[in-house]
């Protein structure tokens, strides 16, 4: 029984296959019925970085539970995509939001590098792209981009000034060898050094950690130690954080404090590190304790749907992203078309949220927004991030 | 070997078929709406690398894991030089001269190894390929990837219609496929499918083993570097993920499903995109589970089948040459 | 650029490392080199230890001992039905195939009932601290790792080639079919090679677990670095995947902080560098 080799053959079952496709796709492709809104969400599904997912959807999803389902008056079909570990899962994710299921508005994505991904093709089709995550310095075009969360930048700056000032000494500064930690480790640096800060490490520059290559810090708590530094600065997040956190407990001590952007300890890396994490100091623009109207009723509403979760700043930017998308649709009239919440986003003005008041910058369209300090502190066997300084508006 | 003038299938003589599937996919984008068509052109994409790994794979059963290495080399040159030259045609000769020539200095190297140590080597070819697109931030924009313009065609007309990219890009597979149908049924691929089948009978026959393996991988390089052209045509983008292991794996399952033909391994492709990109949004978060399942399936599916392959793989042995082939074998 | 007792530190935690390393990289070897099989989902036992090591161990002894138990139990029950699935699929490219499935079906359903946050595991009481080592601290659980992962290695060699059934290993990896001829069944030698293999790969999942925990895609870098090793120290040989490993532990420490941009290249630098020396070899053996 041989095979022919039919190589051209291969168009007829491209037919066959891509109709079963095509059947499937069309079944997803949402009915627009009157009234009805569709949002695409991509959040990551699978791979290192779905722990983020999780919180994102639950920030989401707590906002649409409070509100009927509705946004700005409308029904809303929400549209998952799958992040994966990152820009190619998104661009297969965001080719079917926009193309399938045509979203009138995307939310998302964990990791910074998707942004990009993402940001492309919605600003092509004319699509806001309101992000929850990290926003990476490199985007250009950002008429259609809004993000609720941070740029990666503004967590160093925001703790420069504060880590100058009250650090009698120099500082070791440390990160991971990738775009993003090279965005949080030059915004710490520059705001530092600006404030009259002194860098500890040997050539005056942030020490970059191999990427993925290792979760073994040992090599480099060694030289820190040696360093003479006076305190450490340092960005980890995710699984890194908590193998930073529990190895600079173990290889540095706590005689030598460390200051690091908020994810070190946040979410499911603060449970894991347990008691290493002790006494960290983190800049963020969120801490569930914060005292406020808004965190109040959110950390409550929180609590009541997830009682074993506590919140954390993904749940506070998708929980945002929803309620900046419920006003721009209610103000984007009748029949809201894609432009029409991109250019309603843009008018909004002060939003308020359980990280405090804030509002878009109009220049980069993140956050000008408070950022704290926040020292972690144990209460029995649980631990949360408590504010011990407001660093001031950054953004 | 059926000569393809001869060959039928139901009983329809295969250039009718042929005509009429050329017909088909050229007709698709008539037919179905933008994100099935942009969906199938990442699938002829796919379905290209596969291809590539059928080549080495079957063809000279050599399996290989690290194509996605000369996939993200093909994609990264047609992107950066798509920063200066929109011409599509440049790209894609680009892009496969590059695959050939990075595939001509590892492959000088690898084809001196058989087996499973050949496998392992290109896991690390395809993790290195990876950590070097993470690293080489000035050229590859590291984990942000690297965003390209549109491809034009050699009227200047820039393609950004997603029927018009399928189009260009189908017209490219077929092209390619067409050539390397042509390719297997000259000497040179008489001269691998020898190789593969009788390896020292070749060698004592006069015949430079090493060179023709080499040459091989060169061609498989070239084909993957192709592919990685028509991924920035069809995507405007490439990043790290896009060269990682996964993408070698699925090739290689691809190539398997496939088994002799390459018909076979493009629809094996096809499908194997459709029910990760189709199926995992559907359910979303299980593509892992589906796709585990189907790696699992086609290996117990061949477990009992395919013994024609079966016996010219397991001739193979770890290092030629060997006093007793029937040993570890591949 | 010598740095005193920093580098000490470093150079001892390299050992720690390639130790930890050797005792899922032994077991990979003996799968690839001696029952002759296509093994890529090494690393999900190694993850799927570490997950036993969380929900059994909560810093307890008796809880360490539980999880080990529970991991060699459950990893030779799973390294049997492994052998079975490749049994039915006896070609390596299958086998690569079906392990690759099995790796991928393993990471979901493991991420599925212990989720997808990395978990952190706290070593048995008494051995959380760190010690000191002229002054610096080392932390203790790494210190012992270093005595068990000797005592593993060695315990291996004596195994391999002092007893019985090591021999009968020596001799598949020798001459298969020569050792089929003796009445030997090489069916159930492939399983209990594997079945071991996974056994060992889990055990070292729970005494790896406080040095390297668990979390979603730890399974292919332990499979990686392990394939590495393997191929480096070459198939069935446990001394050779001895030697790869202790290098590659020094290279993921010592090297990754002298020349951190070489770093993700250096362990497959070492894979190419092990293979030309050993063509060498092999050539002249053949010849």
């Amino acid at each position: 029984m041989k095979i022919p080799r039919r190589i051209l053959l291969a168009p007829a079952a491209l037919v066959v296959v891509l109709a079963a496709v095509g059947c499937t796709g069309s079944a997803m492709t949402p009915d627009a019925s009157p009234g009805e809104i569709t949002i695409g969400f991509i959040a990551p599904q699978t791979g290192p970085y779905q722990a983020i997912g999780t919180d994102m959807q639950r920030g989401w999803d707590l906002y649409l539970d409070q509100h009927g389902g509705k946004l700005g008056g409308h029904r809303v079909k929400v549209v998952l995509a799958d992040e994966g570990d990152g820009t190619a899962a998104a661009q297969t994710a965001v080719e079917k939001l926009l193309k399938a299921d045509k979203v009138a508005a995307i939310v998302g994505t964990a990791t910074a590098p998707a942004v990009g991904t993402v940001a492309r093709p919605a600003t092509e089709a004319r699509v806001p792209f309101v992000g929850v995550g990290g926003r990476p310095s490199t985007l250009s075009d950002v008429s259609f981009v809004w993000h609720t969360s941070f740029q990666s930048v503004d967590y160093g700056r925001a703790a420069g000034p504060y880590v100058a000032k009250s650090v009698n000494g120099p500082v070791y500064v440390i990160g991971p060898d990738y775009q993003g930690g090279h965005d949080q480790l030059a915004g710490f640096v520059d705001a530092f050094v600006a404030a009259g800060g002194k860098l500890a490490n040997p050539d005056g520059k942030p020490t970059y950690t191999p990427w993925p290559a290792t979760d073994n810090f040992a090599p480099w708590l060694a030289k820190v130690r040696d360093s003479g530094a006076a305190a450490v600065y340092a960005f980890y997040a995710g699984a890194p954080a908590i193998s930073f956190t529990k190895q600079y407990a173990q290889f540095v001590g706590k005689g030598m404090p460390l200051y690091a952007a908020g994810f070190l300890t946040e979410g499911a890396a603060l449970t894991a590190e347990g008691s290493a994490a002790d006494g960290v100091l983190t800049a963020a623009n969120y801490a569930p304790g914060l005292n406020n109207p808004s965190n109040q009723a959110f950390t409550a509403a929180f609590a009541a749907k997830y009682p074993s979760a506590v919140p954390n700043v993904y749940h506070v930017t998708s929980y945002d992203a929803a309620a900046l998308l419920d006003r721009a649709i209610a103000s984007a009239g009748a029949n809201p078309t894609p432009e029409a919440i991109n250019t309603a986003i843009g008018k909004l003005g002060q939003l308020d949220s359980p990280r405090g008041p804030w509002q878009f910058a109009s220049a980069t369209h993140t956050p000008v927004q408070q950022w704290y300090l926040r020292e972690v502190k144990a209460e029995g066997t649980s631990r949360s991030n408590v504010v011990v300084a407001q660093l001031g508006q950054v953004g | 070997m059926t000569s393809s003038s001869r060959a039928r299938f139901l009983g329809i003589p295969a250039p009718a078929l042929t005509a009429a599937g050329v017909a088909a996919s050229m007709s698709l984008p008539w037919l179905a709406d933008a994100y099935t068509v942009s969906l199938a052109s990442y699938g002829l994409v796919a379905a290209l690398v596969a291809v590539s790994a059928h080549l080495l794979t079957t063809t000279v059963a050599m399996p290989t894991l690290g194509q996605a290495a000369y996939f993200g080399v093909g994609a990264y040159t047609a992107a950066v030089l798509g920063q200066g030259v929109s011409s599509g045609l440049v790209q894609l000769i680009a892009a496969a001269t590059a695959g050939a020539g990075a595939a001509a200095v590892i492959g000088s190297a690898l084809v001196r190894t058989r087996g499973m140590v050949f496998l392992v080597l290109t896991i690390a070819v395809g993790e290195v390929a990876r950590v070097a697109a993470e690293q080489a931030v000035p050229l590859t924009g590291g984990g942000n990837g690297l965003a390209a313009v549109p491809v034009s065609l050699p009227g200047g007309a820039e393609l950004v219609h997603d029927g018009h990219v399928y189009l260009y890009i189908l017209t490219c597979t077929l092209a390619i496929t067409g050539g390397l149908h042509v390719l297997l049924r000259s000497r040179t691929g008489i001269t691998w499918r020898a190789i593969a089948d009788h390896e020292a009978r070749m060698q004592a026959n006069g015949f430079s083993v090493h060179t023709r393996l080499w040459t091989a991988y060169v061609t498989a390089g070239a084909l993957a570097g192709a592919a990685g052209a028509l991924l920035i045509a069809a995507r405007r983008f490439v990043s790290p993920t896009d060269v990682a292991f996964s993408t070698s794996a699925l090739a290689l399952l691809a190539a398997i499903i496939g088994a002799r033909s390459v018909t076979a391994t493009v629809f094996a492709a096809l499908l194997i995109v459709g029910v990760r990109d189709v199926a995992g949004a559907a359910l979303p978060g299980t593509s892992p589970l589906l796709l585990g399942l189907v790696f699992v399936a086609a290996a117990l599916a061949r477990g009992g089948r395919g013994r024609r392959l079966a016996a010219r793989v397991l001739r193979r042995p770890d290092y030629p040459p060997r006093s007793h082939p029937e040993g570890r074998q591949l | 650029m010598w740095n005193g007792v920093g580098d000490l530190i470093v150079a001892i935690d390299g050992v720690a490392y390639g130790l930890l390393l050797y005792t899922v990289a032994a077991g990979l070897s003996l799968c690839l080199g001696v029952a002759g099989v296509m093994q890529l989902s090494h690393g999900t036992a190694y993850l799927a230890g570490a997950y036993a090591a969380w929900a059994l161990m909560h810093g307890t002894w008796v809880g360490l001992l539980t999880a080990l138990a529970a991991a060699i139990v459950g990893g030779a029950a799973a390294g049997t039905g492994l052998a079975l699935l490749l049994e039915a699929v006896p070609r390596h490219l299958d086998q690569a195939l079906a392990t690759i499935g099995v790796a991928l079906v393993g990471a979901y359903v493991l991420t599925e009932v212990w989720g997808a946050e990395p978990l952190s595991v706290d070593p048995p009481a008494g051995l959380g601290g760190s010690v000191d080592i002229a002054g610096r601290p080392y932390p203790v659980y790494r210190m012992v790792f270093i005595v068990i992962g000797a005592g593993l290695a060695a315990g291996l060699w004596l195994v391999v080639h002092r007893t019985r059934a090591g021999a009968v290993m020596r001799a598949v990896a020798a001459d298969p079919a020569m050792v089929a001829a003796l009445g030997i069944p090489p069916r159930r030698m492939r399983a209990a090679v594997v079945a071991v293999a996974t056994a060992a790969a889990a055990a070292a999942g729970v005494l790896g677990a406080p040095v390297v925990g668990p979390s979603p895609g730890i399974d292919h870098t332990v499979l990686l670095l392990s394939l590495v090793i393997v191929v480096a120290g070459g198939a069935g040989s446990t001394r050779g995947a001895l030697v790869a490993a202790m290098v590659v532990g020094q290279i993921q420490t010592t090297a990754v902080a002298g020349w951190p941009t070489a770093a993700p290249y250096l362990p497959y630098a070492v894979l190419a560098l092990a293979l030309l020396g050993r063509f060498g070899i092999n050539r002249r053996r053949s010849a």
